[in-house]
């Protein structure tokens, strides 16, 4: 447990010191919020159901800050430290891996749910959306797509060969993570094909829940997205952990 | 005793032997040195006897466990500094060691470590803007907060300035009188005969001679060397042939040029001395690891190094 605090204390200093990765994950989708509420404003549009833009929107856009940590901040942090050697010279003392994992995850978790908490805080105080009753309901679909996410960049950071393969198969798959989330490109406009293969997308179903989630349906009428969200976090989280374990075992 | 212990080590990367049958002990309480070219397997071993690798063949025991399956337990006892190794960019000196210092139960004080190392002043220094040989310390650092048993350094000093390097060899005779055995690495000749109580040689995976300085001087670096320049210029044969420490004298251009072993130059010198001789210039050179080096693989260990 010592080592576990000490950990997350070093790795929430190295973070908060890198100013390019705190300003994606802190900033860039509240940042992104103001842009596009700027531009389209948010009076009431029949388009939105009678809703302005940035009421109907708001809630999405914390996928970006799902996508941004879980592909591209977590693994290429991850990465550093194995390729610069300091997972290397961390493995020479008696610290346990596990601890380093979790204070990592932890730290990138609280991080990125602070980035969602400023999107969301943006829209309220920006441009006057109302948050729903069901807010509660929300925060924790956010938290869990968060840990889905995370479990997902674990596996990535265990698959990518040096950071630069992970800048740039991260940038792609961040592209393609936010366009496919459907937040952002008026659906109407797509042909059915395209929608139905941005339904298999991650951000798409976690769009899906926490849209259902602000608009006040039940839970349970959410059982495809949240089907995806545990079963992304579980399945990542054994393959990442089995990834990260042969990461630090010496080489036979 | 012997602390660590390798019998027959092989280390191979597919068709290269890094390491190819090599056995040796260092003994408790001594510096020990391995010495050789870049590439000749210096690092692979010790990176087998620190538990990050695994020989391919052979056995290594440190303290009489396994590095590679007891790590863990070994992490408690020897200290590390690699010659590539990283830390969390960012994080300030203090907050590393600070961090390091809670993957132990009763660390070292580290203020008392940067103290001793000269680096009391960089506490809140990050670590990304530290000197080259800053940098060395704080691993050195890192490396001792435990107080481990055996102390592993890897081409501690490469890249370091001389002034550093001085200082550096200091922290080592240092660590030594803490009461810790030393095992290091260096491509530096100098570096080993000032600081190593034995020396092995590494050529090619090999351990092609190992012994303390001196003896391997005496046995493979052939005489010592002096050329003088006499006022005047004798007739005919100065007659150190009858001396017995001296091995050949010869004259090259107007110096006479005499090697020998031991207390050869006094003797010479008394003799030359005898005879009214008066020298006007006298340079000596003794031969040194590096002539052990040559002498052994025919290659000089600095022209291989640059290529």
């Amino acid at each position: 447990m010592r080592q576990y605090r000490a950990l997350v204390v070093a790795s929430s200093l190295n973070r908060l010191r890198e100013p390019v990765g705190l300003f994606f994950s802190l900033f860039f989708a509240p940042l992104l919020v103001v842009i596009l509420g700027a531009i389209f404003g948010n009076d009431p549009n029949p388009q939105y159901g009678g809703l302005g833009y940035v009421d109907a929107t708001l809630p999405a856009f914390t996928s970006v800050v799902l996508a941004i940590v879980g592909v591209m901040l977590l693994p290429i942090n991850q990465v550093e430290y194995r390729e610069t050697g300091a997972l290397r010279r961390l493995t020479l003392t008696p610290m346990r891996p596990v601890a380093f994992l979790a204070a990592d995850l932890t730290v990138a978790f609280v991080i990125g749910f602070a980035g969602m908490l400023v999107a969301l805080a943006v829209g309220v105080v920006g441009f006057g959306v109302e948050l729903p009753d069901s807010i509660g309901l929300v925060l924790l679909a956010a938290a869990l797509g968060l840990a889905a996410f995370l479990a997902l960049g674990t596996t990535l950071a265990g698959l990518y060969p040096s950071t630069g393969a992970a800048t740039g198969v991260g940038n792609v798959l961040l592209i393609i993570l936010m366009m496919s989330s459907g937040a952002f490109v008026p659906l109407d406009v797509l042909s059915e094909g395209v929608r139905r293969v941005f339904d298999l997308s991650p951000t798409r179903q976690f769009v899906l829940l926490v849209d259902g989630l602000w608009a006040g349906d039940p839970w349970s009428d959410q059982l495809v997205p949240t089907v995806v969200m545990v079963g992304m976090g579980v399945v990542f989280g054994i393959l990442g952990a089995m990834l990260f374990r042969r990461a630090m075992r010496v080489r036979p | 005793m012997a602390v660590v212990e390798c019998r027959d080590v092989v280390r191979r990367f597919g068709e290269l032997a890094a390491l190819d049958g090599v056995s040796f002990d260092v003994r408790e309480g001594e510096i020990f040195g391995l010495i050789g070219p870049n590439g000749a397997g210096k690092t692979t071993l010790l990176s087998c006897a620190e538990g990050l690798d695994r020989q391919t063949s052979g056995s290594i025991s440190v303290f009489g466990l396994d590095p590679a399956a007891d790590r863990e337990r070994l992490a408690l006892r020897i200290g590390v500094q690699l010659q590539t190794a990283a830390l969390p960019p960012r994080l300030t000196v203090a907050e590393v060691l600070t961090l390091f210092s809670s993957f132990y139960a009763s660390p070292v004080p580290w203020t008392d470590l940067l103290e001793t190392l000269g680096i009391a002043g960089k506490a809140r220094t990050r670590v990304d803007r530290l000197s080259g040989g800053e940098r060395q310390r704080v691993f050195i650092a890192l490396a001792l907060l435990h107080d481990p048993e055996v102390v592993f350094l890897d081409e501690l000093t490469t890249g370091l300035d001389p002034h550093a390097r001085l200082a550096m060899w200091e922290v080592v005779e240092s660590i030594r009188e803490r009461g810790a055995t030393v095992v290091l690495t260096t491509h530096y000749m100098e570096e080993a005969e000032r600081l190593c109580d034995r020396v092995g040689i590494i050529d090619h995976g090999r351990i092609i001679a190992l012994d303390t300085v001196p003896a391997l001087i005496r046995e493979h670096a052939g005489d010592a060397k002096a050329r003088i320049l006499f006022e005047q210029r004798p007739d005919g044969d100065p007659g150190l042939g009858a001396v017995a420490s001296v091995t050949s004298a010869h004259w090259e251009g107007n110096r006479l040029v005499v090697q020998g072993r031991g207390g050869f130059l006094q003797d010479a010198l008394a003799v030359l001395g005898a005879q009214g001789q008066r020298v006007a210039d006298l340079r000596a050179t003794s031969p040194g690891l590096e002539d052990v080096f040559l002498s052994l693989t025919g290659r000089e260990m600095r022209t291989e190094e640059e290529s």
